[in-house]
């Protein structure tokens, strides 16, 4: 019962509609990424789902229940912060147990599943450490291992990697797909502006566009047709992505799938 | 080249400038110490700046001998009880104003930055009034509200500016951990404030223990007086001991100089660095 459900969603700062009428659906177990340029507004959807930043407009349901209103800690979702976020003044061990005390989980139930998180994150000899005695490969595991311990419906991560060098960014990229091997009952959610990361990771990859509400002029009955690329999309993938960029004729497209990556907006 | 130079010149200046400074607020202290040490006799007889004849401390027996360690006692109890006070206050407004978004946030964080440039001395009359129909003359909490009040603007402004620079995530985490905005502020800002709370303990702690005005006025009796006032003990209408007021100044700077050594590191020691990635 991990599946989120996006239904009209909109999310507005005061006047400004950042993100206009979104619906979206990742199932149970789904890897779901969210491709797009900086500015698109990928990590305000994905702080919504977090419940760290409030949807104005729209339902968003987790296995079921309608959460707009939920507090964040009790959505069931985990999430990995670009900079990590790990609390500077407590020990590795004390940063991943944190949750679980405030969510008053007894003693021994937080020391099996931290150093259980830790065997498998290869982290046991740094619980002792503090944050700033960590490299940033280490950093990146203890945010992913204090995600793990909660046991969540959902994880969410947020650019993880792009603080990493690219030989790590490669490594830990794996580590995040085991991690989906490891606990394929959860959904995961992963924002990114590397199409790369995006390919090797997703079930689905979400496009979001910065730039005017394109459903308006009646784009989006085409977008939604899977893996369809009407002629509006093709400048965001082009400029996306570096690559050189395959076109089908329209219809032709569904014979030659290229992997297992879909297209949806 | 030129940089070259302008280098060097600046690696002279800049020690020079240091030694000058460092004059300047020693040699008063390194007077005071030795004034302290002369007899009543020699600071009339003798040149200003003449070393004392002797290793005198007959100045401290008699100081040590009055009601010092009773003003000493007041000092330590109405200063730690004030500064403790200050800093849970302003480190609550500090972090409600840097973090919670409610209606006039701004408007507020300027109205306390404001009572910075309220004159202190303006609300001597009023405080007293209101001290005395609270029944408050004369003990200690009398004097700790007034210190309270008015350690408050510059403690909130200097801990706000501190918290604004807690990176956000951080709050977002606690709260994805299930803290709430009370939880928040206590299991993470305050511990992470640590260099922003002494700042403002030593700053408040220096300020009030050499407060003589409001503990002048506020005061009466030996019993409750605090230790500037100790001066006052020496000083008369017609003369004044000079070497005993100086070695009352000497001891009631002691405390001062002892707790910022030993506090000086804990400043340093700034907790801040791994919490983003460095």
């Amino acid at each position: 019962m991990t599946q989120i459900i996006l239904e009209n969603v909109e999310k507005r700062f005061a006047k400004l509609t950042v993100l206009h009428d979104i619906n979206l659906n990742i199932e149970d177990g789904q890897f779901c990424v969210f491709l797009g340029p900086s500015g698109c507004g990928k990590s305000t959807l994905l702080r919504m789902i977090a419940g760290i930043e409030e949807t104005t407009e729209g339902a968003l349901t987790i296995g079921g229940e309608i959460m707009n209103d939920v507090p964040p800690a009790e959505r069931r979702v985990a999430m990995v912060f670009q900079n990590y976020a790990l609390y500077p003044h407590m020990s590795v061990y004390e940063n991943m147990a944190f949750g679980l005390k405030q969510a008053k989980t007894p003693k021994a139930d937080i020391e099996r599943r931290v150093n259980e998180a830790a065997r498998m994150l290869q982290i046991e000899p740094l619980l002792d450490r503090r944050p700033k005695q960590l490299s940033g490969g280490q950093r990146q595991r203890v945010a992913i291992g204090r995600a793990i311990v909660r046991q969540p419906a959902v994880f969410l991560f947020d650019e993880p990697l792009s603080n990493l060098d690219a030989a790590l960014r490669v490594h830990m990229r794996s580590e995040i797909a085991n991690l989906h091997n490891d606990y394929p009952e959860a959904s995961m959610i992963y924002v990114t502006h590397d199409q790369t990361e995006a390919m090797a990771l997703a079930d689905k990859i979400v496009l979001l566009r910065a730039g005017p509400d394109v459903t308006k002029k009646g784009a989006l009955p085409r977008l939604a047709r899977p893996r369809t690329l009407p002629p509006s999309c093709k400048p965001v993938c082009c400029r996306l992505s570096r690559l050189p960029f395959n076109e089908f004729p329209e219809g032709d497209v569904g014979k030659r799938r290229c992997g297992r990556s879909g297209y949806q907006a | 080249m030129r940089k070259k130079q302008g280098f060097k010149v600046s690696r002279v200046a800049i020690p020079v400038l240091g030694l000058f400074w460092l004059a300047v607020t020693t040699l008063p202290f390194i007077f005071v110490a030795f004034m302290s040490l002369k007899t009543q006799q020699e600071t009339f007889i003798k040149p200003f700046w003449a070393l004392p004849e002797s290793f005198n401390l007959s100045n401290y027996i008699e100081v040590l001998e009055g009601s010092f360690l009773i003003y000493l006692r007041n000092s330590l109890f109405v200063i730690s009880t004030s500064v403790v006070i200050i800093m849970l206050f302003s480190s609550m407004a500090a972090y409600a104003l840097a973090r919670l978004k409610f209606k006039f946030s701004d408007s507020l964080f300027a109205l306390i930055i404001a009572g910075m440039i309220v004159p202190l001395h303006v609300t001597l009359v009023p405080v007293y009034l209101m001290t005395r129909s609270m029944g408050l003359y004369d003990t200690p909490a009398g004097l700790i509200g007034p210190y309270v009040a008015i350690s408050l603007p510059i403690s909130v402004f200097i801990l706000t500016e501190f918290m604004r620079q807690v990176p956000k995530e951080l709050e977002e985490a606690a709260k994805l951990d299930g803290c709430g905005p009370f939880k928040v502020y206590w299991k993470i800002f305050l511990p992470l404030s640590g260099p922003g709370l002494s700042t403002v303990a030593i700053y408040n702690g220096i300020m009030l223990w050499n407060e003589f005005v409001f503990a002048y006025v506020l005061t009466s009796s030996t019993d409750r007086r605090t230790l500037p006032l100790a001066v006052w003990d020496f000083q008369g209408q017609y003369a004044s001991n000079v070497p005993a007021i100086m070695a009352v100044v000497t001891l009631s700077a002691l405390p001062l100089i002892i707790v910022y050594a030993i506090g000086q590191e804990k400043i340093v020691n700034g907790m801040m660095a791994g919490s983003l990635k460095g």
